[in-house]
């Protein structure tokens, strides 16, 4: 493990810049717990094998690619973790802004668990603060892109929040080529009243992408987050949404594909910190050829926290003998009156389905892509905008026909 | 409001009926755990070399290890020096038959609803009684021997049998397997021994009964049932202790062994002496229980009502070798006042068609935290394996907590898993319901309690079955209002 | 003129037990035919068998439709070829929307038979109107396939499906079983609709009163495997009346 401390977070050459005190901090922290290994929980199925064999060089000289969409958006582009104005607009109530040093001064994460976000604050780059301050008229695109020759380890960080009665469709697109890491760490805080639609489209090749978003949502805030994952090498993604006030409301929908030579980890926690708080989550995961896939969803509600409702549910299908599925829902409950509740799934396509459709005509081939996208398309249903989720939708069965 | 804490507490001071103390003189040995112990625990019982050897190998291993934190439970710590590892009543000489036995011990059982003198033992189940560090005796020896089972305390088996013990011992719980498990091995005492010949019926349930009295003393039995081809087993295991302010150690070990189409029921009521309303005092219970369907077409099912302990670490597993062996596991765990319980099961399959159902029925009050944590494991090569777990919590209080943490591998793309959790609180309108049929609050509850752990109930023997619902009743006393 | 169906000696069995041992059927162009029978009978794995399901296994005789041996097609090749099944219970597909599950059967059955396949509007026009004599509520295409529906919604969905896909032979596997009467005489409407004098039709069932609105061409009476009886409505309703008794006296 230490060989992963030489790599990404080596005594010398931390920046001497206005946030050097907060970069000591953490790099204090991080050499004093390391980095997770086989033993630590959180990481119990991800291993970090994939990263202490990569050599971390420079971020490339190639260009990036560009997202093509099909519906009309503000684009703020983050090439190999950089920002990149002259590739982005930025609309009307919306401000990007490098983030003050106070910001960053009381952050404070767990051990070894949240070794990445320790490097991260150790390490960044560039850290912005991305200010919505009215409602957006269209989506405002997010669009992470590495390119061929990126072999960098680079720790993007933005900060998001939403004023009060703010409300926004934030797209993250993103595309990863070479074999580098970006440790991104996003912190989004939704005043009250305030309305976040998050979505994450998601295809990386051989990059290690690891990923920490924390959401905090105020009174009658609501929060949604949801993910049309095709995975990568290595993707690790830490969701945490924190509903601190009443009336607060977070959903979480996720859909992740995988193949041969990918490895996809969800944690997601859901932190009812006071009653009146509702929360939903809906997790599809397909594991075809090598494919790895992690879900680790937790549902947590505080002591005192009555009249909060939660449900969760995860579903998997295993379509390949070399392929795996760990999956982990977890209720934690210190309230009484509330709901919360679980289910979880690990199968395979149903025979019986199959035969139905066969029956009405559809080949075989035809039948299991049609039952693999009914499977994975649930979670997408709950896509107000009929623009996006026509776009995810299309981009599933695309991903689907090739699978 | 004072008043009703005092009602509340007397309720909690009667709940315990099995809290009292037989004054027996006892033979202690000094308090401590080094190697001179072990092996004056080794003398004690006449041991052979190679069991000394074993519990000495143990002991070397468990020093190298570290109290497992990953449970969610708050254990403070056991000064492991400070406990007495072997106590036992006692006696002139051996007793050669329960004629022999020390009256004082036979009223103990007596009072603990479990005679075991001729006249009034209970029909159809043999019992062996294990008071602190030994076993004081055992019935219906003779009718189970014609039918060739071999039902008795470990240390006999250690004498009579030793080629079997040595055979099974630690082959299905080895002494690495964990801190507490290493620590039994070292210093167990007694605790029962049951071989079922290829092809036999046992002819009635075995039950044993394990009592803790002597003071700073921990207990550390140890079970092995070994169920040879065809053979069938139903086993029950029923604990209490007296009442004490201090915390006393309980870390048992228990192991199955079920060859081709061999099957083993294993029952448990636990009921060790759960500390008062203040979380003072009661039982740590620290339990490796492991089942091995070793062979084809193996069957192994636990059925376990946990009421009892300040704290319980527990989780019956099953390890599914054998092709279309099968697992089974039903728990109500019910946690009060101050008690924690971190409980559930492993599911391992390893072999072809093999299945397991896991219903956990979890129920916390007071000031209690009650967790539910099981393993359901896929290994690749089990082509078709199934998993059913159903894990239901229900709060009664606004101060207690209910948790659930089910891990669940698959690397089998055949199999199909299946979870399902629920947590809520007991249904207002189901109390109201009872209560305007005419039910008084403490009824309804305890007739809701027992509804939601129907499933589990309907697992027990019978005998057990009444018991366990009077046990639920009286836990639950004073957990509403 | 050639049978729809000819079924010659017909064996089948799942895992290793035979379940129909040695039946003959043969069902002409437009004729329907109904095939009584008590429990265990065999009725639906006659079904299941006609429509190819796996582990189905023919170990003798032959099914032969409209001139093609069905031994060696799949269930999608029978389907394209023009046979339906009515399911006796429709499978629950999550997450796959009714109508696009619906056009994708009519439009993998028309390429397979080399015709073009069907536009947007015209297919939901014929869906519609499937739906609006049925009484079935317009909603359920853009729910999952039989997810959600009530048991008499499934069945009357089947139908909806045999009349967009337009098979030439229907097998309705107990299709009236659970039925209310209105349900029942909407779903005898629908398939008396789409007699032609030219499609065929098989129904399954295992009481008479479907019957009664189908005017059924033939009627026979399977048991332990095998047709043991033939005839005409008469026999529909000496069944009905003396209920299955009689074949063990018969059988005696």
């Amino acid at each position: 493990m230490s060989a992963l401390i030489d790599q990404l977070a080596p005594e010398s050459g931390l920046p001497d810049d206005s946030h050097a005190e907060v970069r000591r901090r953490a790099q204090a922290r991080l050499m004093s717990q390391g980095f997770p290994d086989p033993k630590t929980e959180a990481w119990k199925y991800t291993s970090l094998r994939v990263l202490e064999k990569r050599e971390f060089q420079g971020i490339g000289q190639q260009a990036v690619p560009r997202c093509a969409l099909p519906f009309a958006a503000d684009v703020l582009a983050f090439d190999n973790g950089q920002y990149n104005p002259d590739a982005s607009t930025l609309p009307d109530g919306v401000r990007l802004e490098p983030l003050d040093a106070q910001s960053l001064e009381t952050l404070d994460y767990a051990g070894r668990e949240d070794a990445f976000a320790w490097l991260n604050l150790a390490r960044f780059e560039q850290a912005w603060k991305l200010s919505i301050d009215a409602p957006l008229a269209r989506p405002l695109v997010l669009a992470f892109a590495t390119s061929d020759d990126f072999s960098g380890a680079v720790h993007p960080r933005l900060h998001i929040e939403l004023a009060a009665n703010a409300s926004a469709t934030l797209v993250e697109w993103q595309h990863g080529q070479g074999e580098g890491l970006v440790n991104l760490v996003e912190q989004i805080h939704l005043n009250p009243n305030a309305r976040l639609h998050h979505l994450v489209q998601r295809q990386h090749g051989e990059l290690a992408w690891v990923q920490r978003t924390d959401v905090s949502i105020e009174r009658d805030a609501d929060y949604r987050f949801h993910a049309l994952d095709g995975g990568g090498r290595l993707v690790r993604q830490d969701l945490r949404l924190d509903l601190l006030q009443a009336g607060a409301h977070g959903e979480i929908d996720g859909v992740a594909l995988l193949d041969s030579r990918q490895h996809v980890d969800y944690h997601t926690a859901i932190n009812h910190q006071v009653g009146h708080t509702t929360s939903r989550e809906s997790f599809r995961m397909m594991a075809d050829g090598t494919g790895v896939g992690v879900f680790n969803g937790r549902i947590y509600i505080a002591r005192g926290a009555d009249d909060s409702h939660s449900d969760l549910n995860t579903g998997n299908l295993l379509l390949s003998d070399s392929a795996r599925i760990n999956t982990k829902p977890e209720l934690e409950i210190y309230a009484e009156d509330v709901t919360a509740s679980h289910g979880a799934t690990i199968g395979q396509l149903e025979d019986s389905a199959l035969f139905y459709l066969r029956t009405r005509g559809i080949p075989t081939q035809e039948a299991m892509a049609l039952l693999k996208f009914g499977f994975a398309a649930e979670p997408l249903e709950n896509i107000e905008n009929d623009t996006l989720r026509d776009w995810l939708m299309v981009l599933l069965n695309e991903h689907l026909g090739s699978f | 409001m004072s008043e009703t804490v005092e009602q509340v507490q007397n309720l909690i001071q009667q709940r315990y009926k099995a809290g009292f103390f037989t004054d027996i003189e006892a033979d202690k040995v000094r308090a401590g755990l080094d190697e001179e112990i072990i092996a004056m625990i080794s003398a004690k019982k006449n041991e052979p070399a190679w069991m000394l050897e074993w519990r000495l190998k143990a002991f070397h291993h468990w020093q190298t290890m570290k109290t497992p934190n990953w449970a969610l439970l708050k254990v403070p710590a056991i000064d492991f020096q400070a406990i007495h590892y072997y106590a036992a009543p006692k006696q002139k000489n051996r007793p050669k038959s329960l004629d022999e036995v020390d009256p004082k011990l036979l009223e103990t059982f007596d009072k603990l609803g479990v005679p075991l003198h001729e006249r009034a033992r209970l029909a159809g189940v043999a019992v062996d009684a294990v008071f602190d560090s030994v076993s004081v005796g055992t019935t219906f020896q003779k009718e189970l021997k014609e039918a060739g089972v071999i039902f008795c305390s470990f240390s006999e088996a250690v004498q009579e049998h030793p080629e079997l013990v040595q055979e099974y011992l630690g082959s299905v719980v080895p002494y690495t397997d964990n801190y507490f498990a290493a620590l039994n091995s070292a210093v167990f005492s007694d605790g029962s021994f049951v071989y079922i010949p290829e092809g036999t019926r046992c002819p009635m349930e075995l039950s044993t009964y394990f009592r803790i009295n002597a003071r700073d003393t921990g207990q550390f039995e140890r079970t092995l049932i070994i169920a040879e081809p065809g053979a069938e087993v139903s086993y029950l295991e029923g604990c209490t202790a007296p009442m004490r302010d201090e915390n006393q150690l309980h870390a048992a070990v228990v192991e199955l062994v079920a060859r081709k189409k061999a099957k083993i029921k294993y029952s448990t009521v636990q009921n060790w002496y759960p500390g008062d309303e203040n979380g003072k005092g009661g039982i740590y219970n620290f339990v490796t229980k492991r089942g091995d369907c070793r062979e084809d077409d193996a069957r192994i099912s636990w059925t376990q009502v946990e009421t009892g302990s300040a704290i319980t670490w527990k989780y019956p597993s099953c390890i599914l070798r054998g092709d279309r062996s099968a697992g089974e596991f039903y728990s109500v765990a019910l946690t009060h006042n101050h008690q924690q319980a971190d409980t559930g099961t492993k599911m391992i399959h390893l072999g072809k068609d093999t299945t397991s159902k896991i219903i956990s029925k979890g129920i916390s009050a007071g000031k209690s935290n009650n967790t539910y944590r099981g393993l359901v494991r896929i290994a690749k090569r089990a082509e078709n394996a199934r998993n059913y777990t159903q894990c239901d919590s229900l709060l009664i209080g606004k101060t207690c907590g209910a948790h659930t943490f089910p891990y669940i591998e698959s690397a089998n793309a055949t199999a199909k898993i299946e979870h399902e959790a629920t947590t809520s609180r007991i249904g207002e309108d189901q109390l109201f319901y009872c209560r305007s049929r005419g039910l008084d609050e403490e009824d309804a509850v305890a007739m809701i309690v027992d509804g939601f752990c129907k499933e589990v109930f309907k697992e027990l023997p019978m005998e057990f079955a009444v018991e366990a619902k009077a046990l639920l009743e009286i836990s639950l006393e004073g957990a509403v209002g | 003129m050639n049978d729809m169906l000819k079924i010659s000696q017909l064996k089948v069995a799942i895992d290793d037990k035979e379940i129909l041992k040695g039946l003959d059927l043969e069902v002409g162009p437009g004729e329907l035919h109904a095939i009584m029978g008590p429990n265990g009978s065999g009725k639906s794995t006659l079904g299941y068998a006609l429509a190819g399901r796996d582990g189905y296994d023919i170990t003798g005789g032959s099914i032969e439709f409209d001139g093609q041996d069905l031994a060696d097609m799949e269930p999608e090749e029978r389907a394209a070829a023009g046979l339906f099944l009515a399911f006796q219970y429709p499978v629950e597909i999550p997450g796959v929307n009714n109508a696009y599950f619906l056009r994708s059967a009519l439009n993998a059955q028309r390429k397979a038979r080399g015709v073009e396949e069907i536009d947007g509007m015209t297919f939901l026009k014929s869906v519609r109107e499937s739906l609006k004599q049925l009484k079935m509520d317009e909603a359920l295409l853009k729910r999952a396939v039989n997810e959600g529906f009530s048991g008499g919604e499934k069945k009357r969905n089947e139908i909806v499906q045999m009349a967009v896909l337009q098979p030439k032979l229907a097998v309705l596997d107990e299709t009236d079983s659970g039925l209310d009467i209105d349900a029942l005489k909407l779903v005898a409407e629908g398939i008396n609709r789409l007699r032609d004098g030219k499609r065929s039709f098989v129904v399954i069932t295992h009481y008479q009163r479907l019957l009664d609105y189908l005017n059924p061409d033939h009627v026979h009476v399977l048991s332990g495997g095998r047709i043991v009886e033939s005839g005409g409505e008469e026999l529909a309703r000496r069944l009905e009346a003396e209920g299955y008794g009689f074949l063990e006296e018969s059988a005696a």
